[in-house]
């Protein structure tokens, strides 16, 4: 009470001194304060927005991994390595093996392949110069519209997907796709239905009841028939679409959605007709989805999967935390610049406080020489100069945390938009330098933004793979609101406090080295 | 009654010695007038006795307490009260805050209970005591003149009440009229049973002790008158 009393006094006799060192501290901490703040934002941002998403997880070949393999020390790659590195698909039942893991909550699964148009049907283009040739190839064993995929696999004219269970579809659950006419097939059929878009409908002049033909794009005289049992719009625009290549495959009016039983007998059936060597056979694509719920429940399952004898070979991933990463990655940047701010702005600060110290206690020696020749112990002094400063810095702290606290969130809202922008003319750039439009540019293409303020989440999510890959638009997390909490206030006020007593220290070194006798023999 | 001793005192700075196998013996309720020549180490002995340097040589011995072994800043805050040549006092505060902070200071380090209302009343009582009134005592120090900062210098000695009083020139730089005023405190002091201690240069002092010790050959001497 002595001490802080006397501090107190002190600070009130040396107004000028006081409020010189009190201004610095404010300055700092309100910096400090803004820093803190952006780096809360972003962490409260993703935590809330992953909190809100339901987490699904992915497994499929790690090609990376399969890559430094197959690399060898010269750093040319084998193909045949890299085949052998790279394994093959998982097939249904090891997939349903990996689900067993107590972290998964829900197991689905899709099987996609491409087919091309058969007969009357065709594949909706808006682009006038990539109309479908499929009706002028029905006697080629290749249609002309058909082009190799990077793998191999031949591309059609239709993504048809087939669907374990109506939770697989993620596009009806989220509510990107609705039924309009018609109804859903049957959970788990084999009957040869199916639904398509209403632009593809309206395209080819189809109603429910209908029936389509698709031919399989390595042997067009192979040919399924599929009846139309609904027809769904895509609130999703055909603009929207991503960069993932050229064909109308990728246009998401060409996304035929069936029963995975019932596309599953269309690719049996086709691999029945062909040598296992061939390639000509539909080739179906098959992707598990678990449904993890949380981030923990991702990690833990990333754990288990391995412990249940998943191979190094493949790989777990979430589209969904991508998704979210890709979207937060503007403000994680500024999140990260805010990082690096916070440490220039501590270190100035302590540098511009300890020089400030040292001139003071080389000003007040003489005080120093009178209290300890009046009998005021040397670590007292020493204590009663740290809590002067500590006061000061107290005082600093509610002033600049209160500025900070009410002026971080328009700052952090205007650095972010900058940020966005920066982000967003950088990818425009980089698609008119590819001469593409900007449409469906990732990331970068979307003008829509969403907010968080920890409870709002950010960027659109597929949940389902195969319906978001290579479909990679984000929002951007453009706004951020309360971002100031308790941690915020106790990082705010320990660094503040670790300032003034690292200043404080000077100090002390000095009372400590200072003898009375010698101060007060030469005052002058 | 014997209060203070000192036993083959030295000390040196450096490989100058300033003080050398010193030996006395001090008692309460009397008057002391240190003398000597310039540089014979007046105000060294002073400091010695006060604890503000450690002697290189002998003992010094408070109520028969070996000095070393007490804790020096207690010692100066509880025993012995030291009126400074210049003074000394904290030009920022007022009279009455330099004396107020002194029995702070005390307290504390006797760990004693503060109480604030007590210590002003004592303050001030203190002041009135040397011979400041109210308003002088509200004054900040610089604002008084050399004699009231001597008086302050003064109370702020007395006022955990020690019963050694060391000063070193306390007339210096004061008019006759006033060294005398000055005077009459330290032999009222001495009278209340305090043992001063004066260092000076001024035979009008050194005729007002009890005893007067010439430094060089620390024996006691006849007062001046």
């Amino acid at each position: 009470m002595f001490t802080f009393r006397n501090a107190l006094r002190n600070i009130v006799r040396a107004k000028g001194r006081s409020l010189l060192i009190g201004i610095i501290i404010t300055i700092i901490a309100l910096s400090v304060c803004i820093g803190l703040c952006i780096r809360q934002s972003a962490a409260n941002a993703k935590e809330s927005a992953l909190s809100d998403m339901t987490i699904t997880a992915q497994i499929s070949i790690d090609r990376d991994s399969a890559m430094s393999k197959a690399k060898s020390s010269s750093g040319s790659v084998s193909k045949s390595d890299l085949k052998k590195a790279m394994g093959t698909s998982l097939t249904l039942s090891q997939l349903k093996k990996y689900a067993k893991a107590s972290a998964v909550k829900s197991f689905y699964y899709t099987l996609s392949a491409s087919v091309d148009a058969s007969g009357s049907l065709e594949a909706y283009s808006t682009s006038s110069s990539s109309s479908s040739s499929s009706s002028s190839s029905s006697s080629s064993s290749s249609s002309s519209s058909s082009s190799k995929g990077p793998s191999g696999m031949t591309t059609g004219d239709f993504t048809i997907t087939g669907y374990s269970s109506d939770e697989a579809m993620t596009d009806f659950v989220d509510g990107t796709c609705k039924i309009k006419k018609g109804k859903m097939f049957t959970e788990g059929t084999s009957a040869m239905v199916c639904v398509i878009s209403s632009d593809l409908a309206d395209y080819n002049n189809l109603s429910v009841g209908d029936y389509i033909t698709v031919a399989n794009p390595n042997k067009s005289s192979e040919k399924y028939k599929l009846k139309i049992v609904g027809i769904y719009k895509n609130s999703q625009s055909s603009t929207q679409a991503s960069m993932g290549g050229p064909g109308q495959t990728t246009d998401p009016a060409n996304e035929i959605y069936t029963s995975y039983n019932t596309l599953n007998k269309i690719v049996t059936t086709s691999k029945a007709k062909y040598s296992s060597s061939s390639t000509t056979a539909i080739s179906g694509q098959l992707n598990g989805t678990y449904v993890v719920g949380t981030v923990a429940n991702y990690n833990k399952f990333k754990s288990q999967v391995k412990s249940i004898g998943l191979s190094s070979k493949y790989s777990v991933s979430s589209t969904d935390i991508e998704s979210y990463e890709r979207s937060a990655e503007p403000l994680e940047n500024l999140a990260k610049f805010a990082g690096y701010f916070l440490l220039v702005i501590l270190l100035v600060g302590a540098i511009i406080l300890v020089v400030m110290n040292i001139f003071s206690t080389r000003e007040r020696k003489y005080e120093i020489g009178v209290l300890t020749a009046i009998g005021m112990k040397k670590k007292k002094v020493a204590k009663l100069f740290v809590s002067e400063i500590v006061i000061l810095a107290l005082a600093g702290v509610i002033v600049g945390g209160t500025v900070g606290a009410l002026t971080s969130v328009p700052i952090t809202n205007a650095l972010l938009s900058s940020q966005i922008t920066s982000q967003q003319t950088k990818s425009n750039d980089m698609q008119q330098a590819f001469g593409r439009d900007n449409n469906g540019a990732g990331p970068g293409s979307s003008s829509s933004s969403s907010s968080s303020s920890g409870s709002s989440s950010s960027g659109t999510v597929s949940g389902n793979s195969s319906s978001s890959s290579g479909n990679a638009v984000s929002n951007y997390v453009s706004s951020v609101s309360n971002s100031i909490n308790i941690w915020v206030l106790l990082e705010l006020l320990g660094s503040c406090i670790l300032l003034a007593i690292i200043a404080g220290m000077v100090s002390v070194v000095a009372i400590m080295r200072y003898e009375p006798l010698q101060i007060l023999a030469n005052r002058d | 009654m014997e209060i203070l001793k000192l036993e083959d005192l030295s000390f040196s700075y450096g490989k100058k010695q300033v003080l050398s196998k010193v030996n006395y013996t001090f008692e309460t309720g009397k008057i002391y007038a240190i003398v000597g020549k310039s540089g014979a180490g007046k105000t060294t002995l002073l400091s010695v006795i006060s604890g503000l340097v450690e002697p290189t040589e002998g003992t010094i011995y408070c109520n028969g307490n070996d000095m070393k072994k007490e804790d020096k800043y207690e010692y100066r805050s509880k025993n012995i009260g030291v009126i400074f040549q210049d003074f000394n006092l904290l030009t920022k505060l007022t009279a009455v805050e330099n004396v107020e902070l002194s029995m702070e200071i005390s307290k504390e380090n006797n760990k004693e209970k503060l109480n604030r209302d007590e210590i002003e009343r004592n303050a001030y009582k203190i002041l009135e005591e040397v011979g400041l009134d109210r308003d002088e005592a509200d004054r900040r120090v610089l604002k008084l003149s050399g004699g009231q900062q001597q008086r302050v210098a003064i109370a702020r000695a007395l006022s955990y009440g020690p019963d050694i009083i060391l000063a070193d020139e306390p007339t210096g730089n004061l008019d006759e009229e006033t060294q005398e005023e000055i005077m009459q405190i330290m032999k009222r002091l001495a009278a209340n049973g305090k043992c001063v201690i004066i260092v000076t240069h001024s035979s009008y002092v050194a005729g007002c002790a009890d005893e007067r010790i010439e430094l060089k050959t620390m024996k006691k001497s006849a007062p001046a008158s």
